[in-house]
């Protein structure tokens, strides 16, 4: 478990003092994939390398698995370092070293026999789909391979904790879907605690149980990825989400501009349920979906729908109802009709 | 044409030269390199105690690396003789050579260390490196190209120095040149003392990029 307890982080220069992290303290379940999200500058990153120190914070206590590790000596941090494998966005590979080398690197750090270490090597290479990559050099790999040694060399120590920095930033959409595969895969097998920082949020849709949204430092959001997703309530969280849809032109049916239109959303199984269809037939109102997405946040299937209801009064608000009761987040939308030239 | 030269007395300068240019470099690379991680690890930490002791390596080899080198070789007479037990001879040229380049190959092997990307030196801290362990397994093999060349220039440079050193009965060819070609007017000696002279950069300097080249091949692409 990794706790932020009061966590500030501030730059002082000789003219200004910045403040990168803002009393954050938020607490990462074992096992659980965490994610950072926030635009650039939001701080995400700075707190992210508070955890294994490598920005030291401003304040407040840093606790890996019950250690404290602001209150370490330096060698004891560097012995605790060990169990947390950290990946980053340029990679960050020796150039000199071979691929073997590069994932052997933190075992030569920790004086495992050469044999022992070589055996751990081929395992890795295996684990990230790299066998037979050993002798290459990282300027002979592509992005997504040299992402892949990355990964090998932090697994390297058996961590318990693994921090992701932008891993997939540097990345073509194919190859961070190859990643983030990996990363899951990965997580899959050793059960370790991941933490991700992105300011994409197809990453954390995919991947992430949590998730904290960070401005100026702060956390103005945290939750279960699909809580968050499906109603997200901060301004910046709607901005990523493009909720309120400025790029968004949804093209309003004549008939529908003067019907109530409702956001509806589906989680779990009855996402596939004929919900929409049952509470038309009980009530007697009739509706059109003007727009949705259907999809997965992680392994739990989602649908958000816009929905226009027309017919009696009564029967609309009864619809409202029933879908309420069946458990969908059914939220009125005011919408301006986008004029279209036909 | 060349009637005057003595070209087992060449030969023997050449040896000379070779002689000091050699050991001066190793000493100057042994002791030089250390200062020069010194001065990069000083200089990479915010603290006030170790900006200060930055500036004052900094400065001192500064200092060493102004003074003309023809002024060093005099002003060292003393030490020299308290480290090889005289102050003439080649052994007692290659203290003044060392005192000069040593400095000089510090600065340029910070130079090459400050190439190194910060990245990959946080990489191997995230990995509980000592700083220890950073130096030896980071920056000296990331930095090796520029460490090699640095050891090129340091030699060229030494080859140049050397030249000086008849003045503390040192010979070599700089001292070959000076005694017939200057102030026994051969200048047929002159011309093949500045010749091999030649011959000795340019070999020095292709052996070094061969190096380099072969360091550097297997880290580009292909």
């Amino acid at each position: 478990m990794i706790v932020l307890d009061h966590i500030t982080k501030t730059y002082k220069s000789r003219h200004q003092t910045v403040t990168a992290v803002q009393d954050v303290s938020l607490r990462v379940e074992d096992g659980e994939i965490f994610g950072l999200i926030g635009y650039s500058g939001a701080g995400k990153s700075t707190l992210l390398r508070c955890i294994n120190l490598l920005e030291r914070p401003t304040a407040g206590r840093v606790e890996v698995d019950g250690t404290d590790l602001t209150q370490l000596g330096r060698r004891e941090l560097q012995q605790a370092r060990k169990k947390i494998g950290m990946i980053f966005q340029h990679f960050h590979l020796l150039n000199s070293a071979s691929v073997a080398d590069n994932v052997a690197f933190p075992l030569r750090l920790a004086r495992v026999p050469r044999r022992a270490a070589m055996d751990k090597v081929h395992e890795l290479l295996e684990l990230v789909g790299l066998r037979g990559f050993e002798k290459h050099y990282p300027a002979q790999l592509s992005g997504g391979q040299k992402q892949r040694v990355a990964i090998a060399r932090a697994l390297a120590n058996d961590p318990d904790v693994l921090l992701c920095d932008e891993a997939t930033s540097a990345l073509d959409p194919d190859t961070t879907q190859a990643i983030l595969d990996l990363l899951l895969d990965i997580h899959r097998r050793l059960g370790l605690t991941m933490v991700m920082v992105t300011h994409e949020m197809s990453v954390i849709q995919r991947m992430c149980d949590r998730v904290a949204v960070m401005e100026h430092g702060k956390v103005v959001e945290l939750g279960r990825v699909a809580d968050v997703f499906l109603q997200p309530q901060h301004e910046v969280t709607r901005r990523l989400l493009n909720v309120d849809g400025r790029h968004r032109r949804t093209v309003l049916p004549s008939h529908a501009t003067s019907a109530p239109v409702f956001e509806v959303t589906f989680v779990g199984d009855m996402t596939y349920a004929p919900v929409l269809a049952e509470v038309a037939r009980e009530t007697g109102a009739s509706f059109s979906i003007l727009e949705g997405s259907i999809g997965a946040l992680k392994d739990v299937p989602y649908g958000k729908l816009l929905v226009a209801w027309q017919g009696e009064e009564d029967a609309v608000a009864a619809a409202v109802a029933a879908l309420r009761t069946k458990g969908c987040g059914v939220e009125e939308r005011r919408l301006t009709p986008v004029a279209v030239e036909v | 044409m060349l009637s005057d030269v003595v070209w087992p007395e060449v030969w023997q300068a050449s040896l000379s030269t070779l002689y000091m240019v050699a050991v001066a470099t190793v000493l100057a690379v042994v002791i030089g390199l250390p200062i020069g991680v010194l001065l990069y690890l000083f200089s990479k930490r915010a603290s006030v105690q170790h900006r200060v002791v930055y500036e004052l390596l900094s400065v001192i080899v500064n200092i060493f690396r102004s003074v003309p080198f023809i002024i060093l070789l005099i002003a060292l007479i003393p030490f020299t003789e308290w480290v090889v037990g005289t102050s003439i001879g080649t052994n007692a040229a290659i203290v003044p050579l060392v005192v000069g380049a040593a400095p000089f190959y510090a600065r340029l092997a910070e130079t090459a260390l400050r190439e190194v990307d910060a990245g990959v030196i946080e990489a191997a801290q995230s990995m509980g490196a000592s700083t220890w362990q950073i130096v030896y397994n980071v920056l000296l093999p990331e930095a090796r190209p520029g460490l090699i060349s640095g050891v090129t220039i340091t030699a060229v440079a030494l080859i140049s120095y050397s030249a000086m050193a008849g003045v503390v009965g040192g010979g070599g060819l700089g001292d070959l040149a000076i005694r017939y070609g200057y102030e026994r007017f051969q200048t047929d000696v002159m011309f093949v003392t500045i010749v091999i002279m030649i011959v000795m950069v340019q070999v020095m300097q292709w052996i070094g990029d061969r190096i380099v080249a072969s360091v550097s091949r297997k880290r580009s692409r292909g």
